[in-house]
């Protein structure tokens, strides 16, 4: 599996593609866009292609985390930023580790210009929205991994990053003010 | 298979699975022939109900202890309303797919006899409630995991992960109860492992 598809059927799994369509930036929001800046480099097939993708996401999270942290902009709330780019970075650390064995080439870290609309977040709210954005993608990106692994000890490593991306979720949610768990089986399809 | 198909885009596979699985209680033959035909080749439908089974006592016993403790829970009780049902979901769901796989669901347990298995009468005050149940929830977290890899159809392997997921934000949400919301006792670990049972179910 490439990277690109994987981000296309993310798009896809939010009903915001068509099926068939290709990427566009025209119909892609701002957050999605940021998919093909590493699913670029994204290019082994398999398992490590699959460990790559979720490394750049992680490395995206890992950005925007710190740049919220640099901001300021979460206020009293920066702290959780932190905690949560320090976790980001350490599920990027162990897939990083575990593509090296693979023989994969690790991707290069976005820029903050590879993060399409991160630059339009003005307030403490457009940061929580646009982090429950990103660790919605997290948990289906994770979901799907865990369906298209072939390499049972890949699949250990996976799940427990995707329980944890769950409870950034609660985290974000109830800083949103909205419920933490609104559905039994967490997809990353949620609104909100 | 034709790539038009709703069954060929694995996403959508899955989402049929689900529908299957949750709305269908206790199974259907439709369940393997419509969801289940990728995995043919390579499944193994009895390791996966066994699989299965192990976490589903969990799913199983975890909705009768919301229910059993929600008079504990005093303000809170409305969160574990609403994990008895989302606990129950599981249960219908994975009880439904194991029937489909072939497979004999293990049944449930009476109340009485998971408040005796789970020690739920020692239960007296809310916060003791709300330990027990992160307790309980890390456990079920270990069953859920330990299913994943072992479980070969890779549609119910996702769902085994979606479940463990939500166990996890259970805790998250339960130990923020506890901790007036603090984000480093909701998500205290970047891999959540659960903890291995100390209960027989």
């Amino acid at each position: 599996m490439s990277g690109a598809p994987q981000i296309r059927r993310e798009a896809l799994r939010r009903g915001l593609l068509t099926g068939g369509a290709a990427i566009s930036a025209a119909i892609v929001p701002a957050l999605l866009r940021a998919g093909p800046a590493f699913a670029q480099e994204a290019t082994s097939e398999g398992d490590p292609g699959i460990v790559e993708g979720a490394i750049g996401l992680e490395q995206t999270a890992v950005l925007v985390y710190g740049i919220a942290v640099g901001s300021k902009l979460l206020g009293p709330a920066t702290p959780v930023a932190e905690l949560f780019r320090k976790q980001e970075q350490a599920h990027a650390d162990v897939l990083i580790a575990t593509l090296k064995d693979l023989g994969g080439s690790v991707p290069a870290p976005p820029r903050p210009a590879d993060v399409a609309g991160l630059s339009e977040v003005k307030t403490d709210k457009d940061f929580l929205d646009f982090a429950l954005e990103l660790e919605n993608l997290a948990v289906a990106t994770y979901a799907d991994a865990l369906m298209n692994l072939q390499d049972p000890a890949l699949m250990k490593q996976m799940a427990p990053i995707m329980a944890n991306e769950g409870q950034h979720l609660v985290v974000l949610r109830q800083a949103l003010g909205s419920n933490p768990v609104p559905t039994a089986f967490p997809t990353g399809n949620e609104k909100g | 298979m034709r790539p038009e198909s709703p069954l060929y885009n694995p996403v959508s596979r899955r989402r049929l699975m689900q529908a299957c699985g949750l709305t269908i209680a206790g199974g259907s033959a439709a369940f393997v022939a419509a969801c289940g035909d990728e995995d043919s080749g390579e499944t193994d439908e009895a390791g996966d109900a066994r699989a299965l089974n192990v976490a589903l006592a969990f799913a199983y016993a975890g909705t009768s202890a919301y229910k059993q403790t929600a008079a504990l829970l005093g303000p809170t009780q409305e969160i574990g309303d609403q994990f008895a049902k989302q606990e129950q979901e599981h249960a219908t769901a994975i009880a439904g797919a194991i029937g489909d796989l072939g497979g004999t669901p293990v049944r449930p347990k009476t109340d009485s006899e998971y408040a005796q298995a789970l020690g739920l009468g020692k239960l007296k005050t809310e916060p003791e409630a709300l330990a027990f149940l992160v307790e309980f929830e890390q456990m079920a977290i270990y069953a859920w995991l330990d299913a994943v890899p072992k479980i070969t159809n890779h549609d119910l392997r996702t769902v085994a992960g979606e479940i463990a997921a939500n166990g996890a934000q259970h805790v998250s949400v339960l130990v923020g109860v506890q901790s007036g919301n603090d984000p480093e006792e909701q998500s205290p670990q970047a891999f959540v492992t659960g903890a291995k049972p100390t209960v027989k179910l």
